[in-house]
């Protein structure tokens, strides 16, 4: 048993082993929520590359769930957090005998992977009453609100499923943190899957064994991202190296605050960071991001939405979706020229990938009704969203 | 990231002893290490000598009787030649030293042995309500029974998987390796939904839309089974349903390489009772592997139960202290 710092908890916690001081290179993605389309292009990019074989049927290393009733396993957060005593760790409140505190999810659990999709959180809106869209600064909350929250396994800095496993099959890779299960080694007896909080290892029906997102490790070893991060449409997804300084990770996670760990308080460290959904309940939202901590949610959105003033944040949001390769740095240029403001991202061996603007130049064309000879020069004037230093980019951002 | 070790002797032990047991692969050249040979000074009174032949009684001791029967005879655990064999009544325990502990709802074993002029057999028969054969499901677990011996010069290895000096070989029956356990479908995508076979795809999750007949792949790009990786678990038909494992501590357990899998046996589930007979051909003399079963001597054994219906595995399991086999 080892007392180790919990960076996101800010607190000693306890593990069951010794774990590296450092790691030279943190797996680590940040997602959008506010972007995400639910479009499921992510989950498919993964079940085609790595779980399309007999005894996978149930398995989605990816998978975009639903808020707040939806998710895959059936319920698995809602359970454990019923399970967890408030202000212990998994690990901290283990059962006698047991290394941490979890469960079985039952085969029916495995049987809606999109269940309560779309589905709605709030006061009921009657006949002719319509949703408010609220984006005032003092309130950011819709009465109405669901949102997407796309999962993969976290490749934590604790993980639990690492610890649970009496083989020691489980390992962490110094090179780049990535979590994998020994497929020879590992002998099917699933307390990975009591173990993992967020239900991320699965139980191969046919091979008898347990099997996991890889971080697609043979990917990330040639420095490009992963397949579910490469097929994001919504370009809602980023990843990179947490520990190194000039990572864009490090920079939202770190010093902009803007992106979050789901469930910190399960005390795994989770390396996926999570920017919140600007709409929704910001204690429902607390305890999903913020370890109930309600102020961790409100400077992340609030960051987030005056991101059209911040040139670095803004440059860095760019960056999304925008290569197949890993942004190891970037840079602004021309920071206090917004009109002339671009981000120039490197690879992890510094090597230039890309150079774009970071207000792009908007082009409006209006149609022109040329039977009625009509074109709206009022419409035209109100989007005006050139470049206007008085008024920065006030639309469209 | 900042950690520091609690001061904890006991589990700094074990810490330690499960980072010498990750060295892996256990090195199975043990040519160096003699077959075992206790002192006779060491052996025990014998608390079966005046037992009658099949009656049981409670013991810390095994007594493997000579035997002129073939090892397709004992294979079945209800042949005659079985009845020639002195019972020995072995107590079981939750396991509880190393975590995850348990256990303990299988009591007691009983336990014959016998010497065949072609190898050595044992069979075991224990009570257990339910027949857990079925590791397709997410919640199931298998019934298993599994027999310990210690490998190499010394004779007193740590009972749990014995220690990097004292290495122990490991024979480990399945109830799902038996060839009528359950197994997913070979045709899990049936036309049928209402009526799906047992093991497919569509009996384990009813709701869940599977589109294409699918091939047992699984991520080969990914180091998945079917990339060329040594594990007996993802065959669908097993050669054996017992396993010939070593180990050299705890989390050490290892699937010995194919060629020693000479192990045979058969299990039987008949009125709340599980009936095992385990069958091993007589190891060449060079192999170290295992051991020399020499008549006249005793060796320590040790056996431990699965109830697949408690959720065990792995270290949760109903476990027996060192016995003396005594071989005749
Ligand atoms: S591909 Fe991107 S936008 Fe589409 S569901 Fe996945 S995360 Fe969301
Ligand atoms: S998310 Fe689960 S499976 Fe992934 S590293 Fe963390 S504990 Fe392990
Ligand atoms: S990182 Fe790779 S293996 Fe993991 S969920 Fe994404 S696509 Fe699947």
């Amino acid at each position: 048993m080892s007392r180790v710092w919990n960076e996101q908890l800010k607190r000693w916690t306890t593990y069951p082993y010794d774990l590296p001081e450092e790691y030279d290179f943190q797996w680590s993605a940040v997602f959008n929520i506010n972007r995400c389309i639910a479009c499921q292009t992510c989950t498919m990019a993964c079940k085609s590359t790595w779980t399309f074989g007999k005894g996978q049927e149930h398995m989605w290393w990816n998978n975009v769930s639903t808020k707040p009733f939806g998710d895959h396993p059936r319920g698995f957060d809602a359970k454990l957090l019923s399970m967890l005593p408030k202000g212990k760790t998994i690990f901290e409140a283990a059962p006698e005998g047991e290394r941490v505190l979890g469960y079985i999810p039952d085969d029916v659990d495995y049987d809606y992977p999109n269940a309560f999709e779309d589905s709605t959180c709030g006061p009921h809106i009657g006949a002719g009453q319509f949703q408010e869209i609220n984006v005032s600064k003092s309130q950011t909350q819709d009465k109405q609100w669901f949102f997407y929250l796309q999962r993969i396994c976290n490749h934590c800095k604790k993980p639990a499923c690492l610890a649970a496993c009496p083989r020691k099959a489980i390992y962490k890779r110094k090179e780049d943190g990535i979590v994998l299960i020994d497929q020879e080694r590992c002998r099917g007896y699933k307390k990975c899957i009591m173990a993992c909080p967020y239900k991320k290892t699965f139980y191969n029906t046919f091979t008898k064994t347990s099997q996991k997102c890889i971080g697609c490790y043979p990917r990330v070893e040639q420095g490009e991202t992963t397949r579910c991060i490469a097929a994001c449409v919504g370009k809602i997804r980023l990843l990179g190296n947490i520990e190194d300084e000039k990572s864009p990770i490090h920079y939202l996670v770190h010093k902009a605050k803007v992106a979050l760990p789901l469930y910190p308080q399960f005390g795994t460290e989770p390396q996926i960071y999570y920017i919140p959904p600007r709409w929704v309940n910001t204690k429902f939202l607390a305890m999903m991001f913020g370890n109930y901590d309600e102020g961790k949610i409100k400077h992340a959105v609030k960051t987030y939405m005056n991101a059209r003033h911040d040139v670095e944040l803004l440059g860095v949001l760019q960056l999304f979706g925008t290569t197949q390769q890993i942004v190891g740095s970037y840079e602004i240029i021309n920071r206090s020229n917004p009109k002339e403001a671009k981000v120039r991202a490197f690879d992890l061996k510094g090597q230039e990938l890309f150079v774009v603007p970071i207000y792009p130049k908007v082009e409006v064309h209006l149609t022109k009704d040329e039977q009625l000879n009509i074109t709206d020069t009022e419409k035209l004037a109100s989007l005006d969203i050139r470049h206007d230093t008085n008024t920065p980019w006030r639309n469209q951002y | 990231m900042r950690s520091a070790k609690e001061p904890i002797p006991i589990l700094l032990l074990l810490v330690c002893a499960w980072m010498i047991a990750g060295t892996f692969p256990v090195p199975l050249s043990l040519g160096a290490l003699a077959a075992t040979a206790p002192a006779k000074g060491k052996q025990k009174v014998d608390a079966n000598a005046s037992v009658k032949p099949g009656q049981a009684v409670s013991s810390n001791t095994i007594e493997m009787r000579q035997s002129s029967a073939s090892g397709t005879e004992v294979l079945d655990p209800m042949h005659r030649s079985w009845s020639s064999a002195p019972a020995s009544s072995i107590a079981l325990q939750a396991q509880n030293v190393v975590t995850p502990y348990g256990g303990g709802s299988i009591k007691a074993v009983l336990v014959k042995s016998l010497r065949l002029p072609s190898g050595v057999a044992f069979r075991f028969e224990w009570k257990d309500d339910t027949r857990d054969n079925d590791t397709v499901h997410q919640t199931k677990f298998r019934d298993a029974v599994a027999i310990e011996f210690p490998l190499g010069t010394t004779n007193d290895t740590v009972l749990a998987m014995g220690s990097p000096h004292g290495p122990v070989d490991i024979w480990h029956w399945k109830a799902d390796w038996e060839p009528d356990a359950p197994v997913m479908n070979e045709k899990p995508y049936e036309k049928d939904v209402d009526s799906p076979s047992i093991g497919s795809a569509q009996s384990l999750y009813r709701r869940l839309h599977v589109d294409s007949p699918q091939e047992a792949n699984t991520a080969q790009g990914a180091g998945g089974p079917a990339s060329g990786m040594y594990n007996l678990f993802p065959q669908s038909a097993h050669k054996s349903p017992v396993e010939d494992i070593v180990a050299i501590g705890i989390s050490s357990v290892t699937t010995k390489p194919e060629r020693f899998q000479t192990l045979k046996g058969r299990g039987i589930w008949r009125q709340g009772s599980w009936h095992v007979a385990i069958y091993k051909p007589l190891p060449d003399k060079s192999d170290d592997t295992c051991p020399q079963f020499l008549s006249g001597s005793s060796i320590n054994t040790a056996i431990a139960v699965w109830n697949g219906a408690s959720q065990d595995r792995n270290g949760m399991k109903s476990l027996s202290n060192w016995t003396t086999l005594k071989i005749r």
